[in-house]
């Protein structure tokens, strides 16, 4: 028997595999790369063959690259991103060598375009007409329909005298051939026949085109001129070369000399400072840039929407896994230290007292002294875990600011100010992390900037402070300052981002830093305006980092970190912020295109950002005019959220809002008679505020999925619900056999009488339990039975037999209460239970068993209440994700309780990303705290899901109040509703259903209909 | 022959009697209460009179006073008012402290949880409440317990209890177990030696969940959480009805004539 090349080379047992079989591809969707890199592994694989250098080897190397080809047609047949740079010019090598002979060939009739779209498998490659072939081929090298493709296409559809309605046809109709996989396959090799390489000429080319032949032709000519002229070998030829290589040099040193000494001044706002203004609605400051957006004003794709030309639809970045990472918790050595921040409180007020004692004069007296020395160890400790103490960090700073007002005289102020951690000197002798370092740093500029921007404090105080300000060159804040703090603290931390982008390139920082860092980020403001500058700060200083980012490392990780801790969904007063910011990177010259590319992609990668695809990617060697049009083009794609009458409402197609109000209205009929069923109501509504999200971040799929997730936990049958997970059924009793005829059987006292009873029990006909009298004698005789033989027997009986049974197991649970128990006994309940029973507690462990068995065996009330939970777990970690919430989410996925609390926190984080010039219903601070305070109070898990669920009302007012300011009545009305319906629930389980129902009330509110065409008049 | 009383007779008369005393003595002090009252408020109606809601913090004083100085009901009602008074002035900094006072002085178990709650919703940072996490021996002994209860061996379920302070335990869990500590207890004692098991098919299950949730530690399923606990509500307080919180009204919070009344 002959082994196939396919099994030799790749040890492949399938008979004539199919492509994605050959290429160990799976069944579902593909990219580009990952067939090319499928590809290379198999490639590889033949290269590591000892026969490697063969014809079969070579011939299975052809074979693989077509498949490889087919599936790349039909990837880019059907839109699905662009091609792989190896594959497309694959594509063009193939195309070009079998196209020499093709000018040979007669021009064919062209076909009706609907003959080549005819439906059924078995088309091939005879039916295509010379046109399609040419298109076939002009598709497959141009990476699918495209502006280029599409143009190439125009022109060759003109000679052949097609509309551009046809060709649209032909090109469906070509995608329909290839996705039928066998037409494709045999249809391949002959494609590029009449693909003549005239259609791929200088006049069917696109402007772009055209100019990158004119530039390859004219150095092909000096290229051979130059060899000529060195192959001459005459004096002539030499002098002539010395002249050419002279002028050469000269020019060279001349541009160089332009670069260096002439372009200084020229574009000022490439140098100066981070963030460039880009004109985003104004035209074009150049002339070039004006010529680049008419040339691109003119590429359309199949849809007539404007594309970008080729550069612009660059590759993204490839990495081989995600960027980015999961922020570690907060040290447990910092939340330790937060936790004694009552002491600082206490130990600054003792401060006061002390100083106040020692008439307010840091003198070296007793109290002076002491007082010093308390005032700096509370102040050191809050300093390095002030992001850990919430709400103490200003007490904390109130309570220094109380120690300051007592103390008296300029000398004795300046000593005080120089106590606040974060000078040079002090956090120089420490042996710090970076992180801790830099929040030493925040909190000292904090402080200092708290003092010196208290009114209420003396002149002498605030200047004091504010030449310690200057003295460690903290820039004081200006301008109508809400939180001194907050603004100074986050002024320290974007100093500390280029320090901190440069060391992670180094390695002298980590991800933790980073981590850190952006904790202390959240933690120092309240306001959104303040973080967002903070993460902004933080991208340009890693765009601005050395080192290379198109490799996997540290600082590609943060660059992910700090792009999904930014908020590009174009959302709030912020968003005018962040498009600027993106403009302005995106033109900065000063920011190579290859950092911006690499950037572009994990824009384009990151799924929360679903307005950015592929084609807003910058290619790698765009220049200034191509960084701009795509800067226009980012700025035109990002979304401006529609304003409303009452604000910042979530438009939606009027089909869209009637589903969901008839979804709403389902999930509140649902019967609630039960704990089951009010916690199944709650998983549903959960999923139906997926729906909520999706509308607001227009993501089709998004609501497909949560009105089918909906309905499908709306619609489960009650059977269901209360269906053991496990699978396992209890054993039914014997019928016609009363219960208690083994017990008289076994009254005998003589062995083989008891054996016999056995062999009874043992030969009941379809038996899976005893009856609760015969499984008690059964249970006990098993564990403690006097004679051995018998006992064997009797254990064996019941483990083959009715190891299932309720009566059974409940008897033996029963049975292990009294003592005495033998190691046979022991084996047996292990046996019986399922688990391994073992050590001097066993009987513990045994009676552990036995019930989880017991209560895996059967339908039941309690399977129902952890189905829902369960539902209600995967349902909230869902939720989590689409607001953002990607930490832990995998791990939290079982705990319905801690699945809620993720979904709060990640409601907390959008929530405290919105700007909101009043809070409501309340601070963040404060509903936190009653979170806080509802879990001391929670037991159950019910309770402690309630505790949660709580929150979740408000931070969705919250939301929705920050887009629309005007539906506060409206939200307060909701809310006192909610809150009464909590205060008066009657179970844990009416309350989380009532809050859930509240939330989704409250996001119903922030949905208003999409303006038709028509209605915009 | 002396006719003895027959001891049924006795103790007929003897209750009758005691009815009747009790009876007078009600209708006695019935009639005494406005008195008392009247005695009791006049007590406190000058420093009453004085109060003023601008000054919160006197409320919850004279509070603290008619608490400790309470000997009616009508008095400790009026020290309830008054904590409720201070804590419906000023919230934030006294809400808390009323709290834990109307706690001092509620009357029964619902009442006290609800204040003792609410104290963490006015004004708690939050502390978290630990689970049952009953001792490994203190849980074998109630363990066995149940199991004799549902074997119908009520006296080895009485004695079992007795070690390990597993009827400790058996007071924390009794009310999901059977309704009560007390109840079960009374149950195993009316047990008959030699009598049949349990026949009471929830009571049996119940048992099991009870003690596979306390096996089961935080790690339970939340269908065996929740026959332990049951679907209690979390206690909620709607902070923002300051009537339905203090179940006092705050705009009257002046003491004129005897009673509470707005600034009028």
């Amino acid at each position: 028997m002959s082994v196939t090349p396919e099994r030799r080379f790749l040890g492949l047992e399938v008979k004539s595999p199919d492509d994605r079989t050959l290429l160990a591809l799976p069944k579902d969707a593909l990219k580009s790369g990952q067939i090319e890199a499928a590809l290379e592994r198999r490639a590889d694989e033949i290269a590591r063959h000892p026969l490697a250098g063969g014809l079969e080897a070579k011939r299975l190397l052809q074979q693989l690259e077509l498949a490889a080809d087919r599936l790349q047609a039909e990837l880019a047949l059907s839109g699905k991103g662009p091609l792989h740079p190896i594959a497309a010019r694959r594509a063009a090598v193939r195309l070009r060598s079998q196209s020499m002979d093709a000018a040979s060939k007669v021009k064919q009739v062209v076909v009706a375009p609907s003959a080549v779209s005819k439906p059924g498998i078995g088309l091939s490659s005879d039916d295509l007409t010379e046109f399609d072939r040419v298109a076939l081929a002009v598709l497959v090298v141009s990476g699918g329909w495209n502006a280029t493709s599409a143009k190439r296409l125009a022109t060759i559809a003109e000679d052949y005298q097609i509309s551009i309605g046809d060709l649209e046809r032909v090109v469906l109709g070509l995608t329909e051939f290839l996705s039928q996989g066998e037409g494709m396959r045999s249809a391949m090799g002959d494609v590029g026949d009449s693909a003549r390489s005239s259609w791929m000429g200088t006049q069917h080319r696109g402007g772009i085109d055209a100019a990158e032949g004119a530039v390859e032709r004219v150095f092909t000519r000096i290229n051979d001129v130059l060899r000529d002229e060195v192959g001459g070998h005459t004096a002539a030829s030499q002098a002539r070369l010395i002249a050419a290589f002279a002028i050469f040099a000269l020019s060279w040193m001349a541009a160089l000399g332009y670069l260096f000494f002439w372009n200084d001044g020229g574009d000022s706002s490439a140098g100066s400072g981070n963030t460039p203004d880009v004109a985003t609605s104004g035209a074009p400051d150049s002339k070039g840039t004006e010529q680049a957006v008419a040339r691109t004003q003119g590429d359309v794709d199949a849809n007539g929407k404007p594309i970008g030309p080729i550069a612009a639809l660059a590759a993204p970045a490839k990495f081989p896994r995600p960027p980015g990472f999961v922020a570690t918790p907060t040290p447990g050595s910092v939340a330790e230290a937060a936790s004694g921040a009552a002491v600082w409180l206490v130990d600054l007020d003792e401060a006061a007292r002390a100083l106040a004692a020692g008439g307010g004069r840091v003198e070296g007296s007793s109290e002076s002294t002491r007082a010093l020395g308390l005032m700096e160890r509370a102040l050191g400790l809050a300093a390095d875990s002030w992001p850990a103490a919430g709400g103490y960090r200003n007490d904390a700073v109130r309570a220094f600011g109380s120690v300051v007002r007592v103390a008296q005289g300029a000398d004795s102020l300046r000593r005080v100010m120089q106590l606040v951690p974060g000078s040079a000197s002090a956090t120089g002798q420490r042996a710090l992390p970076p992180w801790q370092r830099q929040w030493r740093l925040a909190f000292g500029a904090g402080c200092l900037a708290s003092i010196a921007l208290d009114p209420s404090q003396s002149p002498e105080v605030a200047t004091a402070a504010r030449e310690e300000m200057r003295l460690r060159s903290i820039p004081i804040p200006r301008g109508t300052i809400e939180d001194p703090f907050a603004s100074a603290a986050i002024d320290s931390l974007v100093a500390s981002a280029p320090l901190l982008a440069e060391q992670l390139v180094f390695g002298s920082s980590t991800l933790e830093d980073v981590a850190r860092w952006n904790e202390a980020v959240f933690a120092a403001s309240r306001s959104p305006r303040l973080r967002i500058r903070a993460l902004t700060a933080a991208i340009d200083a890693v765009l601005r980092a050395p080192g290379a980012l198109d490799q996997p490392g540290p600082i590609v990780d943060a660059l992910a970190y700090f792009i999904r801790s930014l908020d590009f969904t174009g959302r709030g007063a912020e968003a005018d912020a962040v498009r600027t910011a993106l403009g302005a990177w995106l033109v900065d010259a000063k920011i190579p295109p290859t950092r911006i590319w690499v950037f572009t992609s994990l824009l384009d990668a990151d799924l929360g950002i679903a307005w950015y695809g592929p084609d807003l990617v910058l290619a790698t060697n765009a220049d200034s005019a191509a960084r701009t049009v795509l800067a226009q083009r980012v700025d035109k794609a990002f979304p401006r959220v529609t304003v409303t009458s009452i604000g910042e409402a979530i438009s939606v197609e009027t089909s869209q809002l009637e589903l969901w109000k008839t979804k709403l209205a389902a999930v509140r009929a649902l019967p609630s008679g039960n704990t089951s069923e009010r916690l199944c109501n709650a998983a549903a509504s959960l999923a139906l505020a997926r729906l909520v999200r999706a509308y607001e971040r227009d993501d089709e799929k998004m609501s497909k999925l949560a009105v089918s997730v909906t309905e499908g936990i709306s619609e489960r049958e009650a059977k269901d619900w209360i269906a053991s997970p496990s699978g396992l059924r209890s054993g039914l009793q014997s019928t016609g056999i009363p219960d208690g005829s083994f017990a008289d059987e076994w009254k005998a006292r003589d062995s083989k009488s008891r054996l016999e009873a056995i062999r009874t029990l043992r030969a009941r006909p379809a038996a899976g339990d005893l009856g609760p009298i015969d499984a008690r004698i059964a249970a006990s005789e098993a564990l403690r039975g006097g004679q051995a033989d018998v006992r064997a027997e009797l254990c064996s009986v019941l483990l083959e037999k009715y190891a299932n049974g309720r009566e059974v197991l409940r008897a033996t649970l029963d049975a292990l209460a009294d003592s005495g128990v033998s190691e046979d006994g022991r084996i047996f309940v292990g046996q019986l239970s399922g688990a391994s029973v073992a050590g001097r507690d066993w009987v513990s462990e045994g009676r552990r068993a036995l019930l989880d068995k017991i209560y895996e065996l059967d339908d039941s009330g309690e399977n129902a209440i952890d189905a829902a939970c369960a539902e209600i777990a995967t349902q909230a970690t869902a939720l989590a994700v689409a607001f953002g919430g990607h930490e832990g989410s995998s791990v939290l996925s079982t705990r319905p309780d801690r699945s809620l609390s993720g979904l709060v926190d990640a409601l907390r984080v959008e929530a405290a990303s919105r700007f909101l010039a009043e809070p409501f219903p309340t601070t963040i601070d404060e509903i936190e705290r009653l979170r806080n305070a509802r879990r001391s109070l929670a037991i159950s898990v019910t309770q402690r899901m309630a505790a949660e669920s709580a929150a979740l009302v408000d931070y969705a007012a919250m939301l929705v109040a920050a887009r629309q300011p005007a539906l506060r009545s409206k939200l307060t009305e909701l809310l006192t509703a909610a809150r009464r319906a909590r205060a008066g629930g009657q179970s844990a389980s009416a309350q989380i259903q009532g809050d859930v129902d509240a939330m989704l009330g409250i996001l119903g509110e922030s949905l208003a209909p999409k303006a038709t065409e028509r209605s915009n008049g | 022959m002396t006719h003895a009383m027959h001891p049924q007779r006795f103790f007929t008369m003897r209750s009758v009697l005691l009815l009747s005393v009790a009876m007078l003595l009600s209708t006695t002090l019935a009639l005494a209460s406005p008195r008392v009252q009247q005695a009791a408020s006049s007590r406190w109606e000058v420093r009453l009179a004085r109060l003023d809601p601008v000054r919160p913090m006197d409320y919850l004083d004279l509070g603290e006073e008619v608490a400790d100085a309470a000997t009616t009901e009508d008095e400790r009602i009026l020290a309830r008012e008054l904590f409720g008074l201070a804590g419906a002035l000023d919230a934030a900094r006294l809400g808390r402290s009323a709290m834990l006072a109307l706690a001092s002085v509620a009357t029964d178990d619902a009442e006290r949880a609800r204040a003792t709650a609410g104290a963490e919703l006015v004004g708690g940072k939050g502390i978290e409440r630990r689970d049952i996490a009953p001792e490994p021996a203190q849980l074998e002994s109630l363990a066995r317990a149940i199991s004799y209860h549902r074997r119908g061996e009520g006296r080895k379920a009485l004695n079992v209890l007795k070690q390990d302070n597993s009827d400790a335990l058996l007071e924390r869990v009794g009310e999901a177990l059977a309704g009560g500590a007390d109840v079960f207890r009374s149950e195993c004692a009316n047990m008959p030696t030699g009598g049949p098991p349990l026949s009471d098919e929830s009571m049996v299950v119940q048992g099991m969940l009870v003690e596979l949730a306390l096996r089961s530690g935080d790690l339970r399923a939340p269908g065996v959480d929740l026959a332990l606990y049951n679907d209690e509500p979390l206690i909620e307080i709607d902070l923002s009805d300051p009537q339905s919180t203090w179940r006092v009204d705050p705009a009257r919070a002046w003491w004129r004539n005897g009673k509470w009344s707005g600034n009028s």
